[in-house]
């Protein structure tokens, strides 16, 4: 049985008629909907399953409608109960668009600032870091993560520092694309981070292998980076009818359905789609509730990406 | 890395910001066309001063507005790029300085620089609705980098000089406008625009055209006043 075919466009054919005013509402007061979440292992302290990446969608300069827009879709970020926002200083202008949404929103409680160093030197990083809490305005980060590894040497221990200070309270490592895997490896088994972002979706499984099997042995909380392959992923199933299974875990979209599957495996903690686009940004987030898929459909759903 | 409708919108942001300084630059650059046509050989030098004053500032413009206020922002390449229009700026204000240009007397060197110049003026402003963009979105000469550095290789093809530190002058600043040619159409072709097939046919042109001058090396061309 297939489902009735619901791909992004036609999804948003159907929202036509709610375009946003030129306010930019803040989240509303009170019980955001229940999200799946996940522990993050070395505290306990609970993420929803979707966050909100901000990689070349947020890197907007200084366009006032763009800027607005993408306000908007942090609010609406909030509204669905998001809280994890990543960011880097590599992402041009998109710190600054963080700072400005966060500013427009009275800067929500619920956030979980998630920034990254890319620099060279530890007292450079340090600098960069406080240049990057600047543009977000707010008084220190909850995850700052070692971008692509660079320097990771001098900027790991001054991160540990800075968390026993205080003046942070989780260190990561990043990679994407399948890079150095082997790297990222030996700083996994020998250094007590918190986190660890990599690339995973249902075509690039690499990290299945070894390393998110490494990452719930030695606790350490997962994000996924590029869940769409930055939309190359979907662009050729847009046209192609979501299977039955989509039904089984209410999917309306093949971008649930991979960010589900992604979220499925249990040592995933959070995955981080980026988005410009409102409605984009909730059907994302509608990935994080319902039913998710077990380990067979997970199988069936892989195949599936794989054949478009 | 940015996407592709933040990079057109810089140039709606920068047109509607700046207007009307591109008309000012289109006429102008018309106006130099229509008096060198019919301007006695003798007074053509000032005309070429002329015009290298206009590109020296068109350059400084563009480096200042463009390359800082718009783009570097979204790409942090960007003030390395405004750098280098900032020394082409200062090339070409020293290449007015110059009393040894002229105008070439080569056909086809002509024929190419006026095709520069139209593409520059004309066929910039077309591509944004021919790609679908409106024309808000247009690239223009005098506040956009691509068409400037196509227009400012077209005069340039157009100026012959005659002692060796202007032809070094000269060649340095057709180098440094074929190079932000390059840049820009890899930036394009990663984005998938067709602008890019436009840089690179200017800069294939340009490149078989030196090619065949350097192969008819060493004498010199002839300089006409």
């Amino acid at each position: 049985m297939t489902v009735c075919p619901v791909g992004r466009r036609r999804w948003l054919a159907g929202l036509a008629g709610l375009a946003a005013a030129a306010a930019i509402p803040r989240p509303a007061s009170g019980q955001a909907p229940a999200l799946l979440t996940r522990p993050i292992p070395s505290s306990g302290e609970l993420l929803p399953v979707v966050g909100l990446g901000t990689w070349i969608t947020f890197n907007v300069g200084n366009d006032p409608v763009a800027r607005d827009a993408c306000a908007e879709v942090v609010s609406a970020f909030f509204e669905a109960g998001g809280r994890l926002i990543d960011s880097s200083p590599m992402y041009g202008s998109s710190q600054a668009t963080i700072g400005y949404a966060l500013a427009r929103l009275g800067h929500p409680e619920r956030l979980f600032s998630a920034e990254k160093v890319w620099t060279t030197g530890a007292a450079r990083g340090e600098a960069q870091l406080e240049a990057s809490r600047l543009f977000w305005g707010v008084p220190r980060f909850d995850l700052v993560q070692v971008h692509n590894l660079r320097d990771w040497s001098q900027q790991l221990p001054q991160l540990f520092e800075m968390k026993a200070a205080g003046r942070l309270r989780y260190v990561g490592i990043t990679t994407s694309e399948g890079r150095r895997h082997a790297d990222i490896e030996q700083v996994m088994n020998t250094h007590p981070i918190d986190f660890v972002q990599l690339t995973y979706n249902p075509l690039d499984r690499q990290i299945e292998q070894r390393l998110l099997p490494l990452a719930q042995q030695r606790g350490i909380a997962v994000l996924v980076n590029r869940p769409f392959r930055e939309g190359a992923l979907l662009a050729g199933l847009t046209r192609r009818a979501l299977p039955g299974w989509a039904a089984e875990i209410g999917c309306d979209s093949w971008a649930q359905a991979s960010l589900k599957w992604i979220v499925s495996h249990p040592a995933v903690t959070c995955a981080i789609p980026a988005t410009s686009k409102v409605a984009h940004l909730r059907q994302n987030m509608g990935a994080a509730q319902g039913p998710l898929p077990d380990a067979a459909l997970r199988a069936r759903i892989a195949a599936d990406f794989a054949a478009g | 890395m940015f996407a592709p409708r933040t990079y057109w919108r810089q140039f709606e942001l920068q047109n509607a910001e700046w207007w009307p300084v591109h008309l000012l630059a289109w006429a102008g650059t018309v106006l130099w066309i229509a008096i060198g046509v019919r301007m006695p050989g003798r007074d053509r030098g000032l005309l070429i001063r002329v015009a290298a004053v206009g590109l020296a500032a068109l350059w400084a413009f563009v480096a200042f507005t463009f390359m800082l206020g718009r783009y570097a922002p979204i790409n942090w390449a960007a003030p390395g790029f405004a750098v280098a229009f900032g020394l082409g700026a200062a090339g070409l204000a020293l290449l007015a300085m110059r009393p040894d240009l002229g105008r070439t007397s080569i056909d086809h060197h002509r024929l190419v620089a006026a095709l520069l110049l139209a593409v520059a003026l004309a066929g910039y402003p077309l591509a944004a609705p021919m790609s679908g963009r409106p024309w808000s979105q247009a690239e223009l000469f005098g506040l956009a980098p691509d068409p400037t550095a196509v227009g400012t290789l077209g005069i340039l093809i157009f100026i012959c000089a005659n002692g060796a530190v202007s032809a070094w002058l000269l060649r340095g600043l057709r180098g440094l406008a074929a190079a932000w040619c390059l840049v820009s159409m890899a930036t394009l072709a990663t984005m998938g625009a067709g602008e890019a097939w436009v840089l690179g046919t200017v800069l294939l042109v340009v490149l078989a055209l030196f090619w065949q001058s350097a192969r008819k090396r060493p004498g010199r061309q002839r300089r006409e006043r």
